[in-house]
């Protein structure tokens, strides 16, 4: 089955098997080979490319972008940064006058990041950049880089937009153009693997070797990305990339956004979805405590049947989700609340690094009285976790110190976390309860976001 | 003679191939359906082989070879991979255990190669690989930094390689009992992977005329070329060796790996070109690790707080075999500046180096440099806080004066220059050491504990003290240059042709830099222990004058009279004549002449002695008390690296030493399990520092030019990292009142010293 989308600015057709990465069949049949491997697994930022569609621009990771994920969008390497004359991008310029190549290899990708960056305007550099390793220059001409290339104008060849692509019947994949669509051919095919961004199922098969038999492409399921306030709440298709929902978060639960700003680099918010991250299932997966201490509701479907539930309900045991053969997730649910959340994650890194632990809390008071407390773990368990016993210790109790240190005690009673590499089970207990303790020092005042001190 | 010139414009000439996506790495540039290599490798630490049967891998489709150790025996390689060994302390030779090239009976560290499968496709190859019988009896392995355990080698019973020393064991022990002062410290330097963005690749393709061009991702490739052909039995003419556009290297890729020559190997017996290029996490089972040591240090100390006596007992671990020179890297390449700036009157250093069942472990950018000054440096923090001394005094009163040069080191070297005193008190301004109480105290008020650490290094350029740089006018009116270094990312083509544009005046874009081609460069030393910039300059600058020399011999017939070179303007003038003609015109004239011979100079060098680039690092970190989190907030370094050719590409290489350094200490740390399965084998679970880790660093030069070279320049390379562990370490301990602390200084490590005090060693296992 072919897919059409356009590359460097010329439109491409291609019949490929649908888990051929963006990246090998660049490197393999294309011959541009300045996209380059560093990893294989969305850690390095070796492979970015731009890819833009209806929704604009993004930086991804070609090596875990399979082919039919690009139906109906522009693809733009670093072979297409420079104009067909030879002249530089502003960023290629900026990079050349700070010095900020030196082995080369990541360059590319460095330069896909920051082209795509400054075509959206973003200047946050860090950020934008997070997803980047770079061996040799220690990144700071590589920021001082961008940062000059901040005023220069966006040249004209790299605004690809995308191409128009019709729509393609079910064959050896589906690419279902809505949610009626995918639930249908779902039910029909319940053995399928749904990809959405390809940040967790890319591994599969590139690390893992994983022959996916039959799998379903979701981006074209534009009616499972909508982001809406309903009477019930904040309602977020399962379709929606995390970039977006780190902006639809941020005004409501500006710590929730935080932490999502750190979990993923700009690729992987970029491709990953919030239905993906739920769905997996995975005990360390980052959305799922603060989802859970919100009160989040999960909405599932399969066929024309659908049910909600709440989101920790989903959460079985180690690898083990709520979700019957054929049902998928459909969206997800914050209610609305004044934002009361707090979220830590402690890793050896600050960006892009898997949790020791990530904990959320949410805990009301009146008077001073704590009249709800929803506390929930990543790490610390096989799934992600309430921590019901410290809920019902704080509840009904003033938000004192006291009520801290006797809650602190109960922590052993919800968790007993495993010692691993990332950290031991001594220091996953003791700072799950440290966490608690800064939430109540928050509080008081006397402590804030490890982001929002600086001397 | 001073032949400084002028400090280079920034902006280099590697930028534009590289930043547009046209750089040529290994990969990029594999033959044409190239079969694709992929290796089966050791899946325990430690095991003896019952079964290897291969038979049904080779029916897999697709797969046009399986090579195990027993073929390429029976394709006539016997031999084993290469390596030096130390002397011990006895007389006797280290340990010198084969290490054969795919594994032969017994696997002894998880990654090691033991069969290659060679196919049409990747996945045909990992099908084969699949089909593979491997069977075994697991071992008990040996992990532990100590002598003893199971015996990993027959020639190492207690796992001991090697027990080396330098230096008058007894007249430092009788200094360290006269000693007003006796202190003793243990200090561990933490294993890392290098992990080069590009991971390690190579190809190799037999031609028709017999010959084998081999590709590969080095740091130079005569070496290469003679371990292929010592293991194929080739003549060294038959084969071909190349370095294209190189990923990264810092010591990593200088070596020799098994996978090399499987590669060649499978390349002439198929007789079709066959590609490999390692998978990240296959990368960090089989890349030579870097540091990984424990070390005793006593100092002994007058009542005047002058060191007196310093002795160093170095424990190191070599993983499961002799590397090319692991033996030598916590030993003589240690032993180089491990007394490092101060005035010692005796020294003792020891090494023993342990075999474990962990990948073999090799130079990383420093290469026993920055082990020793951290050691060192680290001490120096510990004994001045065990002695009441203000730490950056207690270096002052030791340090060896700026009058007492050329001065011999109680370790042997001869160091040439320097000024310590000035170096220190640049510092010490720049990173406003007289604030640092008020920043401390607004970090407090906000939670964080606040250390300042200062290291002070002195480093030694390594390497083969020659090398050659020639010369090639060709007809279509450009020059070509060959060098014997090799860029593995520190702007060569920029650097070289530079210099050799600004002495002959020959425009830069006329001159042609070939390096990385054993065809056409017949000998050179390669890139490592910060050489290049040195030796290759100097070379380049001794060709320049044989060329000058023959040219204006040549010209003194056509211009009537004696001929001088105006190096100032780049041509050649004659009292006799109006003509002045510049280089690229004498070539043509040369060649109109019918004098081919003038057309080619080449010049061999040797450094009649080392140079020794030294510095200040002053590192500020922010702890977080209730998580441990660290920061390093501010970063500050004086340099002497003598005269700098190209400030823009020194600041780069320094930046990026100090960022491997912020890595070891902070966040890459190596884990294996108690069966030594490797833990930290992705950049998920190994911590690579990314763009919010590391601050801008600000790098002062204040420079004291050395007289061993012409040009004045001390080296570069590796100082960031030769300096950066001790002063980010000594700013931790600030940090933590003093204490004593290992890296890597991971939230889990720092929270627990926060809490129960110092930890030793690394993961804590419950």
């Amino acid at each position: 089955m072919t897919i059409t989308f356009s590359l460097n600015g010329a439109p491409v057709s291609v019949t490929a098997p649908p888990t051929t990465t963006l990246l090998d069949w660049l490197r393999e049949t294309q011959g541009l080979t300045g996209t380059k491997e560093g990893c294989n697994e969305g850690d390095c930022g070796a492979c970015t490319v731009m890819v833009t569609d209806t929704a604009g621009a993004k930086a991804l990771n070609a090596c875990i972008l399979f082919l039919p994920q690009l139906h109906g969008k522009a693809v733009r390497t670093v072979e297409g940064a420079s104009a067909p004359d030879g002249t530089l991008h502003p960023v290629q310029q900026a990079m050349v006058t700070h010095h900020g190549s030196q082995c080369g290899f990541c360059t590319p990708g460095f330069i896909m990041s920051m082209a795509t960056a400054h075509r959206n305007g973003q200047t946050g550099h860090d950020d934008a950049l997070a997803g980047n390793l770079c061996r040799c220059t220690g990144y700071a001409p590589i920021i001082r880089a961008a940062k000059a290339a901040e005023g220069a104008p966006v040249p004209g060849w790299v605004q690809d937009s995308a191409p128009a692509a019709a729509p393609i019947a079910p064959a050896d994949f589906a690419l279902p153009e809505s949610a009626d669509e995918l639930a249908t051919w779902y039910a029909a095919n319940p053995e399928a693997t749904l990809i959405a961004g390809a940040t967790d199922v890319g591994l599969w098969v590139t690390k893992h070797l994983s022959t996916l038999d039959k799998v379903a492409f979701l981006h074209r399921c534009t009616d499972l990305q909508d982001i809406s306030e309903t009477a019930e709440g904040l309602r977020i298709g399962a379709g929606v990339t995390m970039d977006r929902v780190l902006t639809a978060i941020k005004p409501r639960h500006p710590a929730f956004a935080e932490m999502i700003r750190r979990y993923g680099s700009t690729q992987v918010r970029g491709a990953a979805t919030i239905g993906g991250n739920i769905a997996n299932g995975s005990p360390i997966g980052d959305s799922p405590p603060p989802l859970i201490a919100l009160g989040a509701t999960l909405h599932l479907r399969r066929a024309d049947s659908r049910r909600s539930l709440p989101i920790e309900d989903f959460f079985i045991g180690y690898g083990k989700q709520d979700r019957a053969e054929g049902e998928f997730v459909e969206a997800v649910t914050i209610p609305a609340q004044p934002d009361r959340l707090r979220v830590y994650k402690l890793s050896k890194r600050f960006d892009q690094d898997i949790s020791a632990l990530c904990g959320a809390f949410n805990i009301t008071l009146e008077a001073g009285i704590v009249t709800q407390a929803r506390i929930a773990f990543g790490g610390m368990a096989g799934t992600p976790k309430r921590a019901s016993a410290v809920e019902a210790a704080l509840t009904g109790q003033p938000w004192t110190e006291q009520t801290l240190q006797s809650a602190t005690k109960i922590f052993a009673e919800d968790f007993s976390p495993l010692s691993d590499a990332r950290a031991s089970a001594k220091y996953r207990l003791t700072a799950a309860q440290n966490m608690l303790r800064r939430a109540w020092l928050e509080d008081q005042g006397t402590a804030h976001s490890v982001l929002e001190v600086r001397p | 003679m001073d032949k400084f010139g002028k400090a280079q414009a920034a902006g280099r000439l590697e930028d534009n191939r590289l930043l547009t996506g046209a750089g040529r790495y290994v990969d990029d540039i594999a033959p044409a359906g190239a079969l694709r290599a992929y290796f089966l490798r050791a899946p325990v630490a430690h095991g003896e082989i019952t079964e290897l049967d291969v038979s049904e891998a080779r029916d897999v489709p697709g797969v046009a070879g399986v090579f195990t150790a027993a073929d390429l025996a029976a394709g006539g390689v016997t031999e084993a991979m290469g390596f030096s060994v130390a002397k011990n302390r006895d007389g006797s030779r280290g340990a010198a255990p084969r290490r054969p090239l795919l594994a032969e009976g017994r696997m002894r560290f998880v990654g090691e190669p033991v069969a290659m499968v060679v196919a049409s496709s990747m996945e045909a190859a990992k099908d084969g690989a699949e089909a593979i019988a491997l069977d075994y009896d697991e071992l008990p392995v040996h992990l532990a930094l100590e002598v003893g355990g199971e015996a990993i080698h027959p020639e190492a019973p207690a796992n001991l390689a090697f027990d080396w020393g330098k230096g008058d064991a007894a007249a430092v022990e009788a200094a360290l009992g006269k000693a007003a002062h006796r202190l003793s410290y243990r200090i561990s330097d933490n294993r890392v992977i290098c992990n080069p963005m590009e991971t390690r690749a190579a190809w190799a393709e037999m031609g028709a005329d017999g010959r084998l061009t081999f590709c590969f991702g080095g740091q130079g490739v005569w070496d290469q070329k003679a371990h292929l052909a010592r293991t194929l039995g080739m003549a060294p003419e038959d084969i071909r060796v190349l370095n294209p556009d190189v990923g990264g290297g810092f010591g990593t890729k200088a070596f020799d790996y098994p996978e090399y020559h499987a590669i060649a190997f499978a390349a002439r017996a198929l007789g079709r070109p066959v590609r490999w290029m390692a998978e990240r996490g296959e990368g960090m089972l089989s890349d030579n690790a870097g540091r990984d040591l424990v070390t005793d240090v006593e100092m002994g100390f007058d009542a005047d707080h002058r060191l007196v006596a310093y002795r160093v007992e170095n424990t190191c671990n070599l993983g499961a075999y002799n590397s090319a020179h692991g033996q030598f890297i916590q030993s003589e390449l240690f032993a180089k500046v491990y007394p490092g700036v101060y005035d010692i009157a005796v020294g003792y250093l020891g090494a023993k180096g342990i075999y474990t069942n962990t990948t073999p472990v090799d130079a990383y950018r420093g290469a026993g440099r920055p082990e020793a000054i951290y050691v060192l440096e680290r001490a120096m923090d510990y004994a001045a806080r065990d002695l009441g001394a203000d730490a950056w005094a207690l270096r002052r009163r030791n340090f060896i004066g700026a009058d007492a040069f050329p001065y011999r080191s109680v370790a042997g070297e001869t160091y040439d220059c320097g000024d310590f005193h000035r170096v220190l008190a640049r510092v010490e301004e720049a990173a406003d050491r007289g604030g640092f109480a008020a920043r401390r105290a607004l970090s407090e008020a906000a939670g964080f504990a606040r250390g300042l650490g200062l290291a002070f290094y002195i480093e030694s350029i390594l390497g083969d003290p020659s090398e050659t740089a020639a010369f090639e006018f060709e007809a279509d009116g450009t020059l070509s240059l060959f060098v014997g270094t090799q860029s593995g990312g520190q702007a060569h083509e920029t650097v070289f042709s530079r210099v050799l544009a600004e002495r002959t005046g020959v425009p830069v874009e006329k001159i042609n830099f070939v390096q990385g081609d054993s065809d056409r460069i017949a000998s050179g030393g390669g890139t490592g222990g910060s050489r290049s910039g040195t030796v290759q300059a100097t070379a380049v600058l001794g060709a320049v004058d044989k060329l000058v020399a023959a040219f204006a011999a040549f010209l003194e017939a056509p211009l009537g009279g004696a001929v001088t070179w105006d190096e100032e303007a780049g041509v050649f003038r004659a009292e006799a004549s109006n003509q002045t003609p510049g280089m690229l015109e004498v070539a043509e004239m040369a060649r109109a002449a019918g004098r081919e011979d003038l057309l080619r100079h080449e010049a061999r060098i040797t450094l009649q002695a080392r140079s020794f680039p030294n510095g200040a690092h002053v590192a500020e970190v922010e702890v977080d008390r209730e998580t441990g989190v660290l920061r390093v907030d501010r970063y500050t370094i004086a340099d002497d690296f003598g005269n700098l050719m190209n400030p823009v590409v020194v600041t780069g290489q320094v930046h990026g030493g100090v960022a491997q350094a912020i890595g070891q200490a902070v966040t890459e740390q190596v884990v294996y399990d108690a069966d030594g399965q490797l833990l930290s084998a992705s950049f998920m679970d190994y911590a690579m520092p990314r763009a919010d880790d590391v601050p801008m660093i600000e790098f002062h030069s204040v420079p004291v030019p050395t007289t061993m070279n012409p040009l004045g320049m001390k080296g570069c390379g590796e100082a960031g990292t030769v300096g950066g562990l001790a002063a980010i370490a000594n700013a931790v301990s600030d940090a933590l009142d003093g204490r004593a602390i290992d890296m890597p200084f991971t939230p889990h490590r720092l929270w627990s010293a926060l809490r129960d005090g110092p930890q030793e060693g690394g993961f804590e296992a419950e």
